[in-house]
């Protein structure tokens, strides 16, 4: 039986020769083709049923041979870059409006409130997508970040580290501390290092 | 002179203990930390008491809540680096009370950062003890003044129970003063007057400082009319020749149906309370001791005795009691028990014993069987932290803030605001006793009720049976000192009482002239502000001044005005509105209000001082008869 590979919806010839191929090794093929195309493989799907989780290798050990058709989508890098730059953007403003909020109210003796979870799973969601970001970047060799933001990440890990241990003691005077004059610098340096790539 | 030094200075002049306990070697230092702008800042118990960047900054945020308040002092809980106290000042807030609770903070702060001006400043307080916060709420802020009390979240997160109690203190101090408001207002006219009405008993009964050491370790059992009374009254009994038995009003009925006839009642209303008399052979013989101030007919009623004690509070007790043969005016604490207990001092009593000092509502009750109030129903709503009493002999429901004070077991009893007050003063007076040294053991034998912090707790035969060991003739002691009372200064008073005159009869004269020269400016001032005004305002200032001047010599005038002088504070506290001409007017209205009750005062207490006259001439005349 021979396998039917569709990408982006038109009909790829493939031949597996070897007739032992995997579809992580045809995904691995198809991004090698992808690269200098600066787009990637952004969805998969096997017999018509998508592949969920297949960046994290689930599903891909999978024969090819044992499909009888494989729809692979892709998508540009440049607009996946800006989408995630977008996001840091967000979140970076979010951080900041609520970390003044949130200071204000830890200095006057009120509570941290909700306020204080949404600031650290946005600084959180901010590092991931740094990750993210670096790790495309560097594989497409974009400079999304004008300088290295490892240090500034670093801050920012530390500084959520701080608050928390400043939580737990009830050191509310750290808290707004952490807040005012690390975290929200830390995430404003790292803002001012967004080099989104050029349409 | 360095920075510990100068502060050191400053602070010896408002507070010398606070300033010798911070020279002490076993005071540690906190340790002080350069913030990122180069003030300090400080850890203690593992929290950041300002920021280690900007702590000025953050003390701006702080002040900014509290400077958008209106309030007329503020008690902060902690000093910190002195940043808000600062920044408090800077934005015009000069009344403030700060009550640091740990000395180690206070002593490194001071090492470091110069506070001189702003402690310099008249009406900013600073001490390490809550007790001293008390005595400047009572001391220094005016019942009627707002009191706004604020913490910085790390003393609020590391001293959650200290600024809990000092809430309490502060409040109940408060409501002391404005207890003491209402009572001015309601009272000291009346007291004047009773004053005034009791002459002719102060010839009678002498002071009751005639006794002074003649009792010396004998002990003394003060009896409340708290619920608990019931418990242990009848114990007297078995003690009575060995002891001396002192009665508020209230106990007198309840220990007489214990068959105990109390050596002395001690009352101090301004009005009459007949329903706490018997009528009957049980009032001739117990003496009553009884305040100066007191009204007549308690002093005039058939009793086996009386006594009288001049009261520190009232101006003409103070400046007539020498002349009374008195030098003894007793420590108050509102209730007639807190007197007792200086008189038992005075007397040289040892112990001196309390019972029925409940000072909280027990088993529904407020008083004790037998007790006037002690048909007194109460229902304690704790949710809406009210008290209602009603029922028995009250004629409507009376709804009371609710206050809990730690019982005898450790578990909170309810109370009411006056009966904490009375706690407070006692406290307060076991602490100043045991500072002194001086003065009797003290023992609270009331078995129910708020525990005394000073005072030894145990039952009233334990305290009995260890202590009331000799008898003592109680009558034949008082009738000795008796009749050895020491001669009224008949002159002394009579020109007292004839300057007092003199001086009121020129009080009404002023006030007449005043009242004439504004009654002239408001019927000109239809037709607008004139500058002529300025030489009639002139006028009355130049008389005002005469005037003050003249009620120095009968000063109790004031204390009769105290009721319409709240009403003129209240009015110059209202935020001026209007056209200037409209505020000139209000302000001419209240001083001729003002003057107008000077006037009406003065006129009054003519007829009242030359009565007063008259009747020292008719006791100097019927004591100059006996003599011939």
């Amino acid at each position: 039986m021979n396998t039917e590979i569709y990408i982006d919806g038109a009909r790829l010839d493939f031949e597996d020769t070897g007739r032992d191929s995997t579809i992580r090794d045809l995904v691995r093929a198809m991004e090698k083709e992808l690269k200098p195309l600066r787009r990637y493989v952004s969805a998969l799907s096997a017999d018509g049923e998508p592949i969920a989780e297949w960046r994290s290798g689930t599903g891909l050990e999978r024969p090819v041979l044992d499909c009888s058709e494989i729809s692979l989508h892709t998508a540009s890098f440049d607009e996946a870059a800006l989408g995630g730059l977008d996001i840091i953007r967000r979140y970076v403003s979010l951080i900041s409006e609520n970390a003044a909020v949130c200071v204000s109210s830890l200095r006057r003796g009120g509570p941290a409130g909700e306020k204080l979870s949404s600031i650290v799973e946005g600084a959180v969601e901010v590092i991931r997508t740094v990750e993210a970001l670096s790790i495309g970047g560097n594989a497409y060799d974009i400079d999304l970040f004008k300088e290295s933001p490892a240090e500034c990440c670093g801050s920012m890990v530390r500084a959520i580290e701080s608050l928390k241990e400043a939580g737990d003691r009830m050191d509310s005077v750290s808290m707004a501390d952490m807040l005012e004059y690390e975290l929200v610098p830390a995430v404003n340096e790292l803002e001012d290092m967004l080099n989104p790539p050029e349409a | 002179m360095d920075i510990f030094e100068k502060n050191l200075k400053v602070i010896s002049e408002k507070a010398p203990g606070l300033a010798g306990r911070l020279r002490e070697q076993d005071v540690v230092p906190v340790a002080m930390e350069k913030t990122r702008s180069g003030d300090f800042t400080f850890s203690y118990n593992g929290r950041y008491f300002h920021s280690r960047y900007e702590p000025v900054k953050e003390a701006a945020v702080q002040a900014g809540e509290i400077l958008d308040k209106k309030c007329d002092w503020i008690i902060l809980f902690g000093l910190g680096c002195g940043y808000l106290l600062r920044k408090l000042v800077e934005g015009g807030k000069e009344k403030i009370i700060v009550y640091e609770p740990n000395i180690g903070i206070l002593k490194g702060v001071f090492g470091v950062i110069d506070l001189t001006d702003i402690l310099e400043k008249k009406e900013v307080h600073i001490t390490a003890e809550a007790d001293a916060v008390t005595d400047l709420v009572k001391g220094s802020i005016d019942g009627m003044d707002d009191i706004l009390s604020y913490q910085t979240p790390p003393y609020r997160n590391s001293f959650a129970g200290q600024i809990a109690d000092l809430g309490r203190r502060v409040r109940n101090a408060h409501t002391s003063n404005k207890i003491g408001i209402s009572t001015e207002i309601t009272s000291r006219l009346d007291w004047v007057e009773n004053y005034f009405a009791n002459i002719r008993s102060f010839f009678r009964y002498p002071a009751v400082d005639i006794l002074d050491g003649k009792f010396k370790g004998v002990p003394m059992v003060i009896a409340g009319a708290g619920p608990s009374l019931n418990r242990n009254a009848h114990v007297l009994k078995e003690f009575r020749d060995r002891i001396i038995v002192v009665a508020a009003i209230t106990a007198f009925k309840p220990l007489l149906k214990h068959g105990i006839v109390p050596d002395m009642v001690v009352a101090a209303e301004k009005r009459d309370l007949p329903e706490f008399f018997t009528h009957g052979p049980d009032d001739l013989k117990t003496r009553f001791l009884l305040a100066d101030v007191s009204n007549n007919r308690m002093l005039e009623r058939e009793t086996g005795g009386k006594f009288v004690y001049f009261s520190p509070y009232s101006r003409l007790s103070v400046e007539q009691a020498g002349y009374w043969g008195c030098d003894y005016f007793p420590a108050s604490g509102g209730s007639v028990t807190t007197v007792a207990l200086d008189i038992g001092a005075m007397f040289g009593c040892d112990p001196v014993i309390f019972i029925g000092q409940d000072l909280s509502y027990s088993d529904g009750k407020t008083h004790a069987d037998e007790s006037f109030y002690h048909m007194t129903e109460v229902r304690i709503d704790e949710e809406r932290k009210v008290v209602e009493e009603g029922g028995g002999d009250h004629h409507a429901r009376d709804v009371k803030e609710l206050f809990w004070l730690k019982g005898l077991d450790g578990k909170p009893v309810p109370s009411r605001y006056d009966w904490v007050i009375f706690h407070q003063w006692f406290e307060r007076k076991m602490d100043l006793m045991k500072k002194e040294g001086k003065g009797p053991l003290v023992i609270n034998a009331t078995e129910g009720g708020a525990y005394i912090e000073g005072m030894v707790h145990t039952t009233l035969r334990e305290a009995l049976g260890r202590h009331a060991a000799v008898p003592v003739d109680v009558a034949g002691i008082m009738d000795e000192a008796v009749s050895h009372r020491p001669p009224v200064d008949m002159a002394g008073l009579k020109a007292s009482f004839e300057k007092a005159l003199e001086s009121i009869k020129e009080i009404r004269r002023l006030s007449a002239l005043i009242l004439k020269t504004a009654r002239g400016i408001k019927k000109r001032l239809k037709g607008g502000l004139s500058p002529e005004f300025t030489l009639r305002i002139d006028k009355i200032k130049r008389l005002e001044s005469k005037l003050f001047d003249t009620t120095g010599n009968s000063a109790f005038i004031w204390e009769t005005l105290s009721a319409y002088t709240y009403i003129l504070k209240e009015y110059l506290r209202e935020e001026e509105e209007g056209t200037t001409e409209e505020q000139f007017e209000r302000n001419l209205k209240s001083l001729i209000d003002s003057y107008g009750k000077f006037e009406e005062m003065s006129g009054r207490f003519i007829p009242v001082l030359e009565k007063a006259i008259e009747t020292v001439n008719e006791e100097e005349a019927a004591m100059s008869g006996c003599i011939a």
